[in-house]
């Protein structure tokens, strides 16, 4: 029986464990707190105790019972309106990095380049442009003016491609060109080959912009609150903003519990699509 | 074949053209049986069927909302109005008012903070509101809250101003001198004090105001409207009142804690008096607490900032008149106002209720008191330029952040540096602007 | 044909319809900025679909469409308004501007607070007129008419036999007299009429009863202000006063008139932002920071993500779908709460981080650091929580790159007798920046401008003493505009704060374009392994 040589493990495995359980005390402490203050009777981001005295329910009360505030059809709001906005983001920006990656033309590098910059715009004052923009379209295209959510989500198109494509079309040029070339051979054309043989590669990619755009998205709050003025069309941050968060006083135990519940499913779903990063397709199996 | 294909491609996008030209070109902005005005002159409705109701559309944020929205409805009955009460972020309604308003889809009335008046008028979107009788119901620095350049632009429901908040258990109430108070936290044997909070990162010299509004300082004097050009930040008064606040926080009567330390402080009977307002009642409540008023200065009563709520119209709104006698005949009267305050309890600016009110709550009674001994805040847009400077001179004395910068070379080392600064700092930007 | 050409010819053809269907409607409505906005989608999707060439455009349009919508032309707009005057009391155009003025009534010194019961009569041609009960022996009546009638009117007469001794009203033959609620439903016609009582006073509905009579009050016959378009002159009627223009306001006696209008400056803005002393000496200061803050923040959240995706890059690590899943936490959580979370953390007083290097503190003897409070502390709290934030992103797209660089590198490159840490910065670290560094670029222009951390966390304080604008020791050029745009001399100053804005853009333009130069070099050189 091979003994176990703690050194050894240490240098392959160990110092990795040591590594990264410092790190998830580092990115799990100040959310812990959230949870626990979530529970607290006194809620205060002042203090300093982890495990507050006084355990309550009632923030969670408030946000399940009471008429006044809708919270899950906030959440509800929140998940549709970022889900959709995220796979159509995807979408967009796949099709775009295709383009970049697979088809030669001239500038391909420049107007790529252009995209990205230009998306790095301080978005500062381009509020109050949408907000006229909308406005002038609400009055002929209600359905997609102001107040609604396929406004909102086509406004959260604008930023599909830019450095969501420079990151796809990165993936995918380590897709090696000779499965197009076996794919031209059996008479596909562009588009066939993109939902055939390219875009399913690059799936663990996807699956990274689709996180990070939906993260996006779902924190946003001032684009949410220029558009959706109906209680029950909000989203989770323009609700608890607006409810909950006033000059100098914030119900913090409210805010706590509603950030829980918020985030539980994404980090479920993380969780989940682990697998889709990490596993399967690793780039060498690609070549040959 | 090429030939052929792009000989197709024009004809049909011809035709499409061709197709559409016929069938829609003679839509015009017709329809829309709503009052939604169009950037131009509203169609007046057709008289064939019978008007549809007026409408009347009320911005007003959630808590305020929600206690008006159900007590309409007499009014819309007895008038044959349709009134729509629209749900918005406080600070929401200040910007949309401008944007909305001129372009035709701004509210008739909306609800909001007398501090508004100077940057709204000045910008034309808010309407004169003639008080007329009710005018003698209202406390005076409600008025003064809403006038601005001779004019009065809101009618004012509710006040808002800090007090002393003390812990029962701790002290038996706030004595009249500073020195008192000191003496009564050293009997507590607490850690600290008073919390007298500053805001987030920057110093706030809302709550700070007393301690240097109360014996003859001020920002802008007041005549009829705030005067810019008129500013007493580093007269004599209030040099002496920065000095004074340095020796409290020296001493340790005055803590060096913002807003959400004092709260925890004094939740935690680590601090026996806490220096805010009616907002922080329920956070209070962790402990038996009482309010009274801040202890005075020089034998002056303390000055606290007072924050008014009024309603105001809109100049864009087509039914100026109606929206008038909305505001002066229904929520001006002592019921509807009563109930808001059921809902949403704030500090009485009308006489009429604040008699209600004291029978009912001390302690708002005692809230309203210090809120009679205060002055509004100065409403002028000029005032955006002073809460920077004034809110870092209060923090830099109450953090005893005194020093030299390295990069401006300039040295703050006492308190009347840092009120004199502030003062400098105050007519620089409204004259550079 | 082939099918899909049906499908692009159909849905041209929709297309095209669907959008001249609109435009005439657009220009009724006056949407200018939605024009412009259609015309170009009309331009690009026709350019690009009509044709079988472009063929790369086809894939990129639909993506621009939106970016063009929602980004360039918000940048157009801003542009625009960086070289116009908007600011407090500028916001309207100058038609409102008069409109509103011209709309403004007054009422002389000695008619202040008169109010009085006003009744309204309507006769057999839907004509109105009022009666206005001013005293015991001034019941007044006439017909009501609108502004511009209002020199030809003929005055009110006193009609006592209007009211009867039980104080009731009598309408005469033929009137009908209005309730409430008629007058509810007609108030805005009724606004405007005026019953003219002489030739310098006018009565006006004042307020509309529900229950019981509305009320009057006396107004001067003329509107406060008049305006003559042909000389651009603002007549102030009720003092007496010829208003000039002086460019965005009129000028009564000296004295601004509000509202002003909105007007194009040129590059005032900009030469305000470079000559102005006192706006100088704090930009450069917060220029410096917001550099070395966006810097710093890229490359510790950088270094945090790539250690730790380094870390967990081992096949047969244990538990490594939990560690990552718990490094992504921190991004799941909404930013404003975390931030504030932090900012409690680091209460120099009650906070977590304070207490815990306490012992640091005895032991090195040293006062404990009062967190947010003093220049360095600020600075390093902003830069700590960035991080924080940050680095979950940093690891997400480290980790996908890192899947995308072929094993067989390193496995080459082991066999070849190369240590791990030198296959790494030798093989793997090259590759990865050829497909990392324009994010970093990316992450470097976000936080160039990340006004919710600042604002949050530190307000951009603590304050500079001494400085001659308002500017904190974390203040970054966005944060330091948005000050300047709420807090300048005399209210909002929006102008202002757009040409900031262009000029961050400009900064930020410039250092990627010469950061892209780079990574393409970068790319030439490991692109091709």
């Amino acid at each position: 029986m091979e003994t176990f040589n703690f050194l050894k493990w240490f240098k392959e495995y160990g110092w990795r464990h040591l590594v990264g359980i410092t790190f998830v005390l580092f990115a799990i402490y100040p959310i812990l707190f959230v949870v626990t203050n979530s529970f607290a009777d006194f809620a205060n981001l002042a203090n300093s105790k982890l495990i507050p005295d006084g355990f309550t329910l009632k923030h969670y009360k408030k946000l399940s019972g009471d008429p006044l505030v809708p919270y899950f059809t906030w959440l509800f709001n929140t998940y549709k309106v970022a889900i959709i906005a995220s796979l159509f983001n995807v979408f967009l920006g796949t099709l775009a990095a295709y383009a970049f990656s697979r088809l030669q033309f001239k500038g391909r590098r420049a107007s790529l380049l252009t995209l990205v910059i230009v998306q790095m715009f301080p978005a500062f004052l381009a509020f109050v442009a949408i907000y006229l923009l909308f406005f002038q379209i609400s009055d002929i295209l209600p359905f997609m003016g102001l107040g609604t959510h396929l406004g909102l989500i086509l406004v959260y198109l604008g930023g599909s491609i830019g450095f969501n494509s420079w990151l796809i079309k990165g993936f995918m040029d380590t897709i090696s060109p000779s499965l197009d070339e076996a794919a031209k051979v059996d008479g596909a054309n562009d588009f066939q080959i993109f939902t055939k043989v390219i875009a399913p590669l690059a799936r663990p990619i996807l699956v990274v912009i689709f996180v990070i755009t939906f993260i996006g998205i779902y924190s946003d709050y001032i684009l949410a609150a220029i558009f959706l003025k109906d209680k029950n069309l909000w989203t989770v941050a323009v609700g608890i903003n607006t409810v909950f968060v006033d000059d100098f006083n914030a119900d913090w135990g409210v805010i706590a519990a509603s950030s829980v519940l918020a985030a539980a499913p994404i980090a479920t779903l993380f969780v989940f699509f682990q697998k889709q990063i990490t596993g399967g397709l690793t780039a060498g199996s690609v070549k040959g | 074949m090429k030939r052929n294909k792009l000989q197709y491609l024009v004809i049909l996008v011809l035709l499409s053209l061709v197709v559409t030209a016929c069938g829609g070109g003679s839509d015009t902005a017709s329809d829309s049986p709503e009052t939604t005005e169009a950037p131009q002159e509203t169609l007046a409705a057709p008289a064939t069927t019978s008007p549809p109701p007026v409408k009347l559309v009320v911005w007003a944020e959630e808590k305020v909302a929600t206690a008006l929205d159900p007590l309409v409805g007499a009014y819309e009955a007895a008038a044959g109005v349709d009134i729509e009460v629209v749900v918005y972020d406080f600070g929401q309604i200040r910007t949309d008012v401008q944007t909305a308003g001129p372009a035709g889809e701004g509210p008739d009335v909306f609800l909001g903070a007398h501090d508004w008046v100077g940057e709204l008028a000045a910008n034309g979107v808010v309407a004169p509101l003639d008080l007329g009788a009710v005018a003698s119901d209202i406390f005076e620095v409600g008025v003064q809250g809403f006038s601005y350049g001779g004019e009065v632009y809101g009618f004012p429901y509710a006040t808002e101003a800090i007090a002393m908040y003390y812990n029962k258990s701790l002290v038996g109430g706030v004595p009249t001198s500073w020195a008192d108070v000191k003496a009564s936290c050293d009997a507590a044997g607490t850690e600290l004090c008073v919390g007298a909070p500053g805001g987030g990162g920057g110093g706030d010299a809302y709550h700070m105001h007393p301690f240097f509004g109360s014996t003859g300082g001020y920002i802008f004097a007041f005549d009829a409207g705030f005067d810019p050009s008129d500013i007493g930040l580093d007269n004599d008064q209030a040099i002496a009142s920065a000095e004074y606040l340095d020796s409290l926080v020296k001493d340790g009567t005055v803590a060096s804690t913002d807003y959400g330390a004092s709260m925890s402080a004094f939740q935690e009977g680590r601090a026996p008096y806490w220096m805010t307002g009616p907002w922080a009642r329920g956070d209070a409540s962790a402990v038996d607490y009482g309010v009274a008023l801040i202890p005075q200065f020089d034998g002056n009563a303390a000055t606290p900032f007072v924050g008014v709520r009024g309603a105001m119209v809109s100049s864009f709104s087509d039914n100026k008149v109606l929206a008038q006698s909305f505001i002066l005949d229904f929520f001006a009267t002592v019921e509807v106002q009563e109930a808001m305050y059921n809902s949403d309890p704030r500090l009485p600016a009308t006489k009429s209720l604040f008699a209600i009110v004291e029978a009912a709550d001390p302690i708002a009674a005692q809230f309203a008191a210090s809120a009679a001994n205060g002055i509004p805040m100065p409403n002028i847009p000029e005032m955006g330029s002073v809460w920077g400077p004034v809110g870092d001179a209060m923090l830099i004395i109450r953090d005893q952040n005194y020093g030299t910068n390295e990069e401006t070379g300039v040295t703050v080392n006492t308190a009347t540096d840092a009120i004199k600064l502030a003062a400098e700092q105050v007519r620089t930007a409204i004259a550079g602007g | 044909m082939k099918f899909s050409s049906i499908l692009r010819y159909a849905f041209l053809g929709i297309f095209n319809a669907g959008s001249v269907y609109l435009i005439p409607l657009i220009i009724t409505f006056e949407s200018w900025f939605l024009l412009s906005v259609l015309i170009f989608i009309m331009f690009l999707i026709n350019f690009t679909y009509l044709t079988d060439k472009f063929a790369a455009l086809k894939w990129i349009t639909p993506g621009v469409i939106f970016m063009f919508s929602f980004v360039v032309f918000p940048a157009a707009y801003n542009t625009y308004v960086s070289f116009t005057n908007w600011s407090t009391g500028h916001i309207l155009t100058k038609t409102q501007a008069i409109d509103l003025l011209e709309a403004r009534t007054y009422t002389p010194e000695d008619q202040r607070g008169v109010e009085f019961d006003i009744y309204i009569f309507e006769d057999e041609n839907q004509e109105y007129y009022f009666g206005a009960d001013l005293n015991e022996n001034e019941f007044l009546f006439g017909k009501a008419v609108s502004q511009d009638l209002i020199k030809e009117a003929t005055f009110a007469r006193h009609e006592p036999s209007l009211k009867n001794s039980f104080g009731e009203i009598v309408p005469p033959e033929g009137f009908k007299l209005l309730l409430g609620k008629d007058q509810i439903n007609l108030a805005n016609k009724l606004q405007e009429l005026s019953l003219v009582i002489d030739t310098s006073t006018r009565a006006q509905l004042y307020k509309i009863s529900v229950f019981g009579s509305s009320t009057g009050r006396l107004l001067s016959t003329s509107q406060r202000y008049s305006y003559d378009s042909d000389n651009d002159i603002l007549y102030d009627n009720s003092i007496n006063a010829t208003c000039l223009s002086d460019g965005d306001n009129f000028l009564c006696n000296g004295e601004s008139v509000d509202p002003g209008w909105r007007v194009f400056v040129g590059s005032e803005n900009y030469k305000k932002l470079f000559s102005n002393q006192r706006i100088r000496g704090p930009l450069e200061l917060v220029t410096k920071w917001t550099f070395q803050f966006a810097t710093l923040t890229v490359l510790l959240a950088f270094s945090v993500g790539l250690l730790l995706s380094i870390t967990l890059n081992k096949e047969k690590l244990k538990f490594k779908r939990l560690y990552r899943a718990l490094y992504i936490l921190p991004y799941a959580i909404p930013a404003f709460v975390s931030v504030l979370v932090w900012k409690g953390l680091l209460n120099p007083d009650y906070g977590v981080i304070n207490t815990w290097l306490d012992p640091l503190y005895t032991f090195f003897d040293i006062e404990p650091i009062k967190w947010l409070k003093t220049k360095e502390s600020a600075r390093a709290a902003v830069l700590l929580v960035n991080t924080w934030l940050g680095f979950p992103y940093m690891f997400l797209i480290t980790t996908g790159a890192l899947q995308s660089i072929p094993k067989e590198l390193t496995e080459a490159a082991k066999v070849d007798g190369a240590t791990g840490v030198q296959s790494f910065w030798r093989i793997t670290f090259p590759l990865l920046m050829v497909s990392i560094s324009p994010l970093l670029i990316g992450s470097f222009a976000f936080n160039f401008n990340n006004f919710t951390l600042i604002f949050l966390l530190s307000g951009g304080g603590p304050p500079v003493i001494g400085s001659e604008v308002a500017v904190g020791w974390t203040d970054i050029l966005i944060s330091f505009s948005y000050r300047l745009a709420i807090s300048g001399g005399r209210g909002n100053l929006f102008g202002l704060a757009s040409s900031v804005t262009i000029i961050i853009f400009g900064i930020v333009l410039l250092i990627s374009a010469l950061s892209f130069r780079y990574t393409k070099r970068l790319e030439r050189i490991y692109g091709n392994i």
